[in-house]
């Protein structure tokens, strides 16, 4: 009673508001972003196995050369999924097993010397994360000062070259049955429209900010630039052993959360519902903006502060890592716009528990 | 007028029905039961009190810790105490090992406290001091206790605990927050809109606002309709129907089916009687009927302590009025006080440690030392946030070897729907900060005006 007095002010016509679908949102972002990005990434690996095949059938400078344009490429597409793990993705620990770096440079030296095919570590177990998936690839492919001597190497060397086949294949493995769970997890994902803590919107957007915080804020930048501890490392980045990779995966992983965000599909067509058009729905406001555009905004800023490390990033943490480090302030706004605000709005927890409250 | 009190004292003492008592007893029991098997099936012995490496203590507490997997254990002492409880079995014995082991489990680690776990604290204090074992139990059934018949005051007692709960729960809901802003439902009852047909509703202004008003009538309001006799049955309904939509709406566990509980020690012992009837072959009562002796003087000593415990319930939730500052903002005084889904706050809180020595400075990474609960509990909690900067200087100063570390927070925290802004001062060493200091002095202040309770 008292609040249908006090609504005195309210609009008549909307005695009752359109509410937010979620189903509909849940739909768009497994048809018009997941699963595409998961198809894309996965053909990416069928190139990677197509040209380690060829490499190893036939060591040249050449091959390799196209075998590591194929590894760049489909590293970059990881970027694209990194952060969809949930459902298929979390049950084959598909972040652990393809991307987790620093690679332990010893066991893989250990592993790859003998190796005949058969003898290698079991790739499913936790212990073996860091020598395996790309930065395991990372290291072997890109520890040549030439082309030339790379295949030189590889040539006279099986154990090392039958690794890396074992690698690529690997993640073409992983990338395949995910995909492959996708057909059924889709269904399950979009009818999982709930408010819990278990249901989709707030699985995806606890791993959506996790990831954010974790792996593009905290591992590609904040941890070799030393935010967390009293020394720098260098060694620490992402694709270390490559030249310019650190920064063109960085690049790809900010791309990749700035379009889920503003809901943009796959292929770039469509702008579909996304955290941004649920924020405008729910008409959440920063002064005399929305809490959309001041994120959307943040990450054009730290698009372009990136844009200012031209050398490569293990380099710049050497030589200025001021510039590393403003571009960790700049992920940082993000992070407490979206932990706070973003989450607020959504009433989405970011403790994964269904714990109790009161 | 003197005459009038020691009246009522008398009139305390006044021999009642035990029935109403006992079936409070054995449904309490039987939902603490229920409560420990489902934070075990839940696996919440495990994730929240086994596996962190560090605990949220409460002040001067904090030998109170989970003791690895024999946590269980614990776990399991409070269950059996709380079938004995139910069953009325060597009930003083059962209710005093129940009350240990519940708190005990409380005090592990202050980042799980609920109102309603402070509610079963308080409540199975009371029990430990009321004979709720003279009806409807083993004790009864073999004879162990002197009589049916309860003095009025142990009845009383948790009736009137019941409504310090509601009533105190109502009055914190008298601000601007929640009456003039419809705060913080209008935050959290979009989020619900996928709830069959009601949920259509929840993104609707006036919705919110009848849903907090709705709210603080309903608390102020229903200890006055179970008390008077003619409308308990109305009330009866209405707290069903309000657990319920409760229930439905948010996370709260037991909660409400313990407050359901509660709202039915208000009726006589004889409408229970009637029904239970049914039963009486198998749990007879004894038959003794003695008067209660004016001599018993321990349960007189306990009416004491009951009254000293129900005093401090009415007194604990303005001590408030004490602090400077805005309760929401510094939480002095929030707990152990039925603010009740009072207040949405999500924090986010990181620690700069310096070192002046060698100049070198650092950010400790929370998820270290911290479970995701933890770290957002921790993140808009100050008394949580001072615990953890002291284990983090300790923490650093002993792996590291450092001697003299500052710690500065960048924290910050959006309240009821308000845009985030900062919470702690940046430029304050927060290791220099003790718990006897006022909160106000190490957090911003708090620019927004929260007016009433």
């Amino acid at each position: 009673m008292a609040g249908l007095l006090l609504c005195s002010s309210c609009d008549t016509d909307s005695f009752v508001e359109d509410t937010w679908d979620r189903e509909p949102m849940l739909e768009y972002w497994a048809d018009e972003i997941i699963i595409p990005s998961w198809v894309s990434y996965s053909s990416q690996t069928d190139n990677m196995v197509l040209a380690v095949d060829a490499f190893s059938d036939d060591p040249t400078a050449i091959n390799y050369d196209v075998f590591k344009a194929s590894v760049l490429s489909a590293y970059s597409g990881w970027q694209w999924v990194s952060f969809l793990e949930i459902g298929p993705g979390e049950a084959e620990s598909a972040r652990y097993r393809t991307n987790t770096f620093p690679a332990d440079t010893a066991k893989i030296s250990n592993a790859a010397t003998n190796y005949n095919g058969l003898n290698g570590p079991n790739f499913m177990l936790p212990s073996t994360y860091s020598e395996q998936g790309f930065p395991a690839i990372d290291f072997l492919l890109n520890s040549f000062s030439s082309s030339q001597t790379a295949a030189i190497y590889f040539a006279n060397n099986d154990g090392p070259l039958l690794y890396l086949v074992a690698l690529v294949g690997e993640l073409n493995e992983i990338s395949k049955t995910v995909l492959l769970e996708w057909n059924s997890y889709r269904t399950v994902f979009i009818s999982n429209d709930g408010s819990s803590a278990s249901s989709s919107l707030n699985k995806i957007a606890n791993d959506y900010i996790f990831h954010y915080e974790k792996e593009l804020r905290a591992g590609k930048i904040g941890i070799p630039a030393g935010v967390f501890s009293s020394n720098t490392y260098p060694r620490k980045v992402e694709a270390f052993y490559s030249d310019t990779w650190s920064s063109i995966l960085f690049t790809e992983g900010l791309r990749a959360h700035s379009r889920f965000f503003n809901g943009v599909s796959f292929d770039s067509l469509l702008v579909g519902p996304s955290f941004a058009q649920y924020l405008d729905h729910l008409n959440v406001r920063r002064g005399d903006t929305t809490l959309s555009f001041v994120i959307s905004d943040q990450f054009n800023i730290t698009r372009q502060t990136s844009e200012t490390i031209t050398e490569t990033y293990s380099t710049t943490i050497g030589q200025n890592v001021f510039k590393m480090l403003s571009l960790y302030d700049d992920l940082q706004v993000n992070t407490i716009n979206m932990k706070t605000d973003m989450l607020q709005a959504f009433n989405v927890k970011v403790d994964y528990v269904d714990a109790d409250g009161d | 007028m003197r005459m009038g009190i020691s009246h009522f004292i008398q009139g305390l003492n006044k021999p009642i029905p035990a029935t109403s008592l006992a079936v409070f007893r054995i449904l309490f029991g039987l939902l603490m039961a229920v409560s420990m098997l489902r934070f075990t099936v839940n696996g919440w012995i495990e994730s929240i009190y086994i596996d962190p490496s560090f605990h949220f203590s409460y002040y001067g507490l904090d030998w109170i810790k989970p003791i690895g997997i024999y946590t269980y254990v614990i776990f399991g002492i409070c269950f059996i105490s709380s079938i004995t409880v139910a069953l009325g079995y060597r009930y003083k014995l059962s209710s005093l090992v129940f009350i240990l082991s519940f708190l005990y489990i409380e005090g592990m680690d202050k980042t799980t406290y609920l109102n309603h776990y402070y509610f079963i604290s308080v409540m199975g204090l009371l029990l430990l001091f009321i004979p709720a074992q003279r009806a409807y139990s083993i004790d009864s059934l073999i004879g162990r206790v002197p009589s049916n018949d309860i003095p009025l005051w142990s009845l009383r007692a948790p009736q009137l605990f019941v409504c310090i709960v509601y009533f105190y729960a109502g009055l914190s809901k008298l601000n601007s927050d929640w009456l003039l802003h419809a705060q913080p439902l209008a935050t959290w009852l979009p989020g619900k809109t996928d709830i069959p047909i009601i949920g259509h509703f929840f993104e609707t202004p006036w919705v919110h606002y009848l849903f907090s008003w709705g709210g603080a009538l309903y608390d102020l309001s229903i200890p006055f309709l179970l008390i008077f006799r003619r409308t308990r049955s109305f009330a009866f309904v209405l707290v069903i129907a309000f657990h319920v939509l409760t229930r439905i709406l948010f996370p709260i566990g037991m909660f409400p089916y313990i407050m359901i509980v509660g709202a039915m020690l208000f009726f006589p012992s004889s409408s229970y009687d009637r029904w239970l009837n049914q039963f009486k072959v198998i749990l007879k009562n004894n038959g003794n009927k003695f008067l209660l002796k004016p001599s018993n003087y321990r349960l007189n000593a306990a009416k004491y302590v009951v009254a000293v415990l129900l005093f401090f319930q009415m007194i604990l939730p303005w001590r408030y009025l004490y602090y400077p500052g805005e309760l929401f903002w510094t939480e002095e005084g929030f707990r152990f006080s039925w603010r009740v889904m009072l207040m949405e706050k999500q924090g986010y809180t990181i620690f700069r440690i310096l070192d002046r020595e060698t100049n070198k400075s650092w950010t400790a990474q929370n998820s270290m030392f911290l479970t995701p609960f933890q770290e957002k509990q921790m993140s808009f909690q100050p008394d949580m946030i001072l615990e953890y900067v002291r284990f983090l200087e300790e923490y650093y100063c002993s792996t590291e070897g450092f001697e003299n570390l500052e710690i500065y927070a960048d924290s910050f925290v959006s309240l009821n729907g308000r845009p985030r802004v900062r919470f702690v001062d940046p430029t304050i060493d927060l290791t220099i900060q003790t718990d006897k200091d006022y909160r106000i002095k190490w957090l911003m202040p708090f620019n927004n005006d929260i007016q009433g309770i």
